[in-house]
């Protein structure tokens, strides 16, 4: 399963904005099956959108279920001004810079494994060889490179860098979970890329 | 802006590698069982934090429910206190007459008891009260002041007596 790919337009509301509209409706008044489809619906991306924040499982685990309570607790305040989901994001999203703050200094990765398309992924197998400068360099290898790079970057870098890299959200997503416009988001991207380009230099030689 | 996008295409494709890292095998099928029972969880929670609130508001009743913890025998004898109260309120209510009557009939008239010296004092205080009200019309002051005013020095004669004090010899 590959998780977490570039945003389905198709779940995110779009599509069916009314469906999604009744359950939020449904579990303001307190009904669980109505957030229990929810918290289905968004499971895979709020987990991994902390995951790859924090490189650590067992943070990721926790910080998204209590994301997923808190955002239930507090759906009363929800206006709807943002789609669900948006508004889902950014509990999620401030949960994890808060904890990272506290954890600040206290970096413990807790990757999870690769998932069995990595190596039947013919554009990673040829970026792979082609262009670490080790041949023999092991996928998990490279996987604990990139992610110490990644959490090398300060915590408003790494997510947007998450977000628009690996998560696939727009700027203008991202300006909204973010809270931010859409020029700081342009910003801090071409700067996280540049920095990480710097620290993966080996890995990321010109073609 | 392309020209930047295009610079850090192969970044964004190592990038995507990170796609491919997932949790365990399963893992999202008991998430959100794990989610639901958070929020009942906090329900409960809830809850116990007000129990805990009342309990710390009635010392007394957190001493009961500990001796009922601690010695069985006082449970059960509150347990059948408490029935034999249900009982009797249920036997008296099946008897509409008894409870009709007892709320009908005024309470019996007990003879006062009060100390006799009370008794006089008030009997002696209301005797010329009732007197006066009665011989008095209502135009006319309460108390007849000359009256009062004469038996009051009436009882204590005023007597004046020269005073001589020898100077010498």
């Amino acid at each position: 399963m590959i998780m977490a790919e570039p945003v389905a337009r198709n779940d995110s509301g779009a599509s069916a904005p009314v469906d999604e509209e009744v359950l939020v409706k449904r579990a303001r008044g307190g009904d669980l099956e109505a957030y229990d489809e929810l918290v289905q619906r968004y499971q895979e991306r709020i987990y991994a959108t902390v995951y790859h924040m924090t490189s650590n499982h067992e943070d990721a685990n926790d910080l998204a279920q209590e994301s997923f309570i808190k955002a239930f607790q507090a759906l009363k305040s929800f206006k709807g001004g943002s789609s669900f989901y948006t508004w889902l994001y950014r509990i999620a999203v401030n949960k994890t810079i808060n904890f990272l703050k506290q954890r600040k200094n206290r970096i413990h990765m807790s990757l999870n494994d690769l998932d069995f398309n990595t190596e039947h992924d013919p554009d990673l197998v040829a970026f792979i060889s082609d262009k670490t400068p080790r041949r023999e360099a092991s996928l998990s290898e490279l996987q604990d490179k990139l992610n110490a790079a990644l959490m090398k970057l300060s915590e408003p870098h790494r997510l947007v860098v998450v977000l628009h890299d690996v998560q696939g959200l727009s700027h203008e997503e991202i300006a909204k979970v973010m809270d931010c416009n859409i020029g700081t988001v342009r910003s801090r991207l071409f700067y996280a890329r540049q920095q990480l380009q710097a620290w993966l230099s080996d890995y990321l030689k010109p073609t | 802006m392309n020209e930047n996008q295009s610079n850090f295409e192969p970044l964004r494709r190592l990038l995507a590698f990170k796609r491919h890292e997932t949790p365990p095998p399963g893992y999202f099928n008991n998430f959100s069982r794990q989610v639901m029972a958070g929020i009942r969880a906090g329900e409960t929670g809830a809850e116990a934090e007000w129990s805990g609130r009342l309990l710390a508001s009635m010392p007394w009743l957190l001493k009961l429910l500990q001796s009922f913890e601690t010695k069985p025998v006082f449970a059960g004898g509150f347990a059948t206190a408490l029935c034999a109260l249900l009982l009797f309120g249920a036997v008296m209510e099946q008897r509409p007459e008894f409870a009709a009557q007892a709320m009908l009939q005024p309470p019996p008239a007990q003879p006062q008891q009060v100390a006799p010296l009370a008794s006089a004092t008030v009997t002696a205080l209301a005797e010329p009260v009732s007197q006066m009200m009665l011989a008095e019309n209502s135009t006319n002051p309460v108390i007849n002041f000359q009256n009062a005013s004469s038996d009051s020095f009436g009882q204590m004669p005023v007597s004046a007596q020269f005073a001589s004090f020898p100077i010498g010899n």
